[in-house]
């Protein structure tokens, strides 16, 4: 599945999930923050793409330990082609290692699964404005 | 001059003086009637000169009785106290035969006998040390043996008496008190389960069984399997037996919890999982297009949904783990790492660590070395570091090296193969389960890269290099011959060295308790089967509530801020007190420490009405009541080194004291005080000391 989304102006933001109906709903709550909105699967190619133009945001959503999922968080938090790129996990765990690894991965926020919007927005909004 | 003369010469001349002073005195009497003699009334001077006489006979009498108390009397007093010292006493000094000059030859000739019991003690006590020296390092062996037990392990006697114990032991029975040599095991644990599993293996022919039996205390949960012993270790036919014991309180709770999680889950998701059924069977029907049929497919989509969430929190919510773990320090895992990845494997630097970790250690060591040889493989790097550190409540592993991090991917992959050497193929994944931790890859600076694993339970640790430092750690505390005794709880007419005792010393901001002052430290240690037991020592600061004067901090050295933060007197004297259980308190001038107890009763919540041997008490009955009676002088007087850190402290003058109160059992055993209630009559004779004593401190 190839990237799909629309691209308004302002800041780029990239949502990286595997599923879809989780996707979509994200991809709604999101909408309202402007700029261009991108949805890929986690994985290699979408690695690639996302450093060939890095975004302004990530928003990495991991789903039971997802390898493909985690190591597209490591590649964004660790390596330098996405030093600019803010980087927010969403997982659907409530251990509090989860969010302790996804911290040390280099994500900027790490937020539980189902997510509160507002809560996702604000992450978001802020990341953002650290950003520019 | 006199001393040149025999002792029988000069007894001589002591009554030949007597006499002789007699005779001239009456002669005086008799001249001093005649010249003053009345022819009128002749009797007169007469009652008046054999008067004179009599007085100054009197005197005369009195002057030589307190020449022989003082040179002969006394002298042998102080001669016979100083040959029980030596003989019974154990005391390796000469005998200071200047206060029985006046006895002739005696005071060299018990010299004399000193020197030779000195000499053949010498070289008896170089024979005895030498096996003892080899029955310690035996003994040692054993200790550091057992202190890698990590079982609790209690060794009871027939009559359920604390006879041997370790360290884990300690640590499992530690809501309910501490184990204590020669305490009832049933003060520690449950009676009723023990004493019937016991039954019933003396009516049988089995020889162990498993049992459950709870805390007294804490109502902590105990699996203990009781195997008895007989021969060397039993009492003639009646066997003991060993309790190894393993707490099991976390597990049950773990597994409860899971249960009862299971079992809400099973219940909760039935109702709205058959109820979504329905409205989708209903759905398949044609009746989709019905807009009640909708909402409610919803309303159940979002109770499972909710549900299925409040399920997910509790279960990621469950710290614990069923995993069996041990507690082992950094140090010791990190060298096991070392071995396992074998002498040509990368090379491993890493910094000393003073932290225990709570962990499956073999599964980690396993883990962690797969890891590295991973890293090796995706050729990342060959030298690594690890680093332990605290990461309070738990610990940080972090395995460092020069380079790039490993890839997650790499690494979730490696994570899910069985790990080597694991018995049961147990994944890298699930020893991290087990654990209820994870490993991830970090970046770090200049360059450097590691995997970080957090540790969930640590704890600081003192460093460890010797045997003896690792048997103090966690110590092993024994005394067989205990087995041998069967306790009827009375004291009265038991043998000195069958008793139980606690020896004691307090240091206080001052000397007046009904004024004011208050305890700042105490320091105890038990005597069993009269000896010291290692390891069941307390020392601690005890904050008075009040400040202490300089004139008493220059005396013990002990100031305000050093008892900022301590317990308090109602905790520390509760503490005592269990200590002091069916003992005998044994204090230098104990009505002095006792006072300061007993204006505290309320607040500790017990009474000190113990029996009480004073040693002041005890010194004057072995040495006279003339004589010096403070610790000093005692020490002194038994040859015993108290060193100059530890005087005026509350531990070193209490091992003093039981120093001095062991020399002095066999001494009053000679003099037929051996049991309990003769040493309490010889007390009470020296009533008029007690009194003074009590008198000194209001």
């Amino acid at each position: 599945m190839g990237p799909h989304g629309t691209r308004h102006g302002g800041p780029a933001i990239a949502l990286v999930c595997d599923a879809p109906a989780i996707g979509r709903r994200l991809a709604q709550d999101l909408e309202c923050l402007g700029g261009s909105l991108r949805s890929y699967p986690a994985g290699p190619a979408t690695r690639d793409a996302l450093c060939a133009d890095p975004p302004d945001l990530v928003i990495a959503v991991v789903m039971a330990r997802d390898p493909s999922a985690l190591c597209l968080c490591q590649s964004v938090g660790q390596t330098e082609p996405f030093a600019a790129t803010r980087l927010v996990v969403l997982q659907d765990t409530c251990r509090e290692i989860d969010h302790r690894r996804a911290r040390a991965l280099g994500a900027d926020a790490s937020l539980p699964l189902p997510c509160d919007p507002a809560q996702l927005r604000e992450a978001a909004l802020r990341l953002l404005a650290e950003h520019a | 001059m006199l001393t040149g003369l025999s002792l029988r010469l000069r007894v001589f001349l002591f009554f030949a003086a007597l006499a002789l002073g007699s005779d001239a005195l009456i002669a005086g009497g008799l001249w001093f009637a005649a010249t003053r003699a009345d022819p009128a009334q002749p009797t007169a001077a007469l009652m008046t000169g054999g008067i004179i006489a009599a007085f100054l006979v009197t005197g005369l009498v009195l002057a030589i009785w307190r020449l022989f108390d003082e040179n002969v009397a006394k002298a042998i007093e102080r001669l016979s106290s100083e040959l029980r010292a030596r003989t019974h006493g154990h005391v390796a000094t000469g005998i200071d035969t200047a206060p029985a000059r006046y006895l002739g030859d005696l005071a060299p000739a018990a010299g004399a006998v000193v020197s030779t019991l000195s000499s053949a003690r010498d070289e008896l006590d170089l024979t005895i040390a030498e096996q003892t020296r080899r029955l310690q390092e035996q003994t040692a062996q054993l200790s550091a043996l057992l202190s890698d037990v990590q079982a609790g392990l209690i060794l009871c006697s027939s009559a359920h008496r604390v006879v041997f114990y370790n360290g884990p032991a300690v640590g499992l029975l530690q809501g309910s008190g501490r184990p204590r040599l020669d305490r009832s095991v049933f003060d520690l644990l449950r009676k009723a389960p023990i004493q019937r599993t016991y039954q019933r293996l003396l009516d049988t022919e089995d020889n162990d069984a498993e049992l459950l039996v709870s805390t007294t205390g804490c109502g902590r949960v105990i699996a203990a399997h009781m195997r008895l012993v007989s021969g060397a270790l039993g009492i003639g036919s009646v066997p003991g037996y060993v309790l190894t014991l393993r707490d099991i309180s976390a597990d049950l709770r773990l597994h409860t919890e899971r249960e009862r999680l299971l079992s809400d889950m099973v219940g909760a998701l039935r109702a709205p999982a058959a109820g979504l059924r329905a409205l989708l069977d209903m759905a398949e029907d044609g009746r989709d297009n019905d807009p009640a049929l909708a909402a409610d497919i919803r309303r159940e989509a979002l109770d499972l949904t909710a549900t299925v969430q409040d399920i997910a929190a509790r279960h990621d919510a469950q710290e614990d783990t069923w995993w069996p773990m041990q507690d082992v320090r950094a140090s010791h895992l990190i060298d096991a790492l070392r071995g396992q990845l074998g002498d040509g494997g990368p090379t491993i630097s890493a910094p000393t660590v003073f932290l225990r970790l709570h962990c499956d250690a073999f599964a980690l060591v396993n883990l962690l070395a797969a890891l590295i040889e991973r890293v090796v493989d995706e050729g990342l790097a060959q030298a690594f570091t690890i680093d332990v550190t605290d990461d309070s409540p738990g610990a940080l592993i972090t395995i460092g090296w020069q380079g790039t991090p490993m890839a997650m991917d790499v690494l979730q992959a490696e994570l899910d193969e069985p790990v080597r050497d694991s018995p049961l193929a147990v994944t890298g994944r699930e020893i991290l389960d087990f654990h209820n931790t994870d490993i991830w890859p970090e970046r770090l600076p200049e360059g450097r890269a590691a995997l970080v694993l957090p540790l969930r339970e640590a704890e600081r640790t003192t460093p460890i290099n010797l045997a003896a430092d690792k048997i103090a750690e966690r110590p092993t505390v024994f005394d067989f011959d205990l087995l041998n005794r069967v306790p009827d709880g009375s004291k009265q007419g038991k043998r000195l060295r069958e008793l139980t005792y606690v020896v004691f010393d307090t240091e206080t901001t001052g000397l007046d308790p009904k004024g004011g002052d208050e305890i700042v430290q105490i320091a105890a240690v038990r005597l069993v089967n009269g000896k010291l037991v290692e390891g069941e020592t307390l020392d601690q600061l005890v904050d008075p509530e009040r400040p202490i004067p300089a004139a008493s901090t220059k005396v013990h050295g002990i100031d305000d801020a050093m008892v900022k933060g301590a317990p308090k007197i109602d905790e520390v004297g509760a503490r005592f007190h269990r200590i002091c259980e069916h003992a005998v308190l044994i204090a230098h001038n104990a009505p002095f420490d006792l006072a300061f107890f007993h204006k505290q009763a309320d607040r500790i919540g017990a009474r000190f009405d113990h029996p009480v041997f004073d040693t002041v008490l005890l010194s004057a009955i072995l040495f006279g009541q003339g004589e010096t009676h403070t610790l000093d002088a005692l020490a002194d007087r038994f040859g015993i080194v108290i060193p100059e850190e530890a005087r005026h402290t509350a531990l070193g003058d209490t091992i003093a004291t039981a120093e001095v109160f062991q020399r002095m059992i066999p001494m009053l055993e000679a003099r037929g005080l051996d049991t309990f209630d003769a040493v309490l009559d010889a007390m009470q004779k020296n009533s008029r000391l007690m009194r003074e004593m009590k008198a000194r401190i209001g």
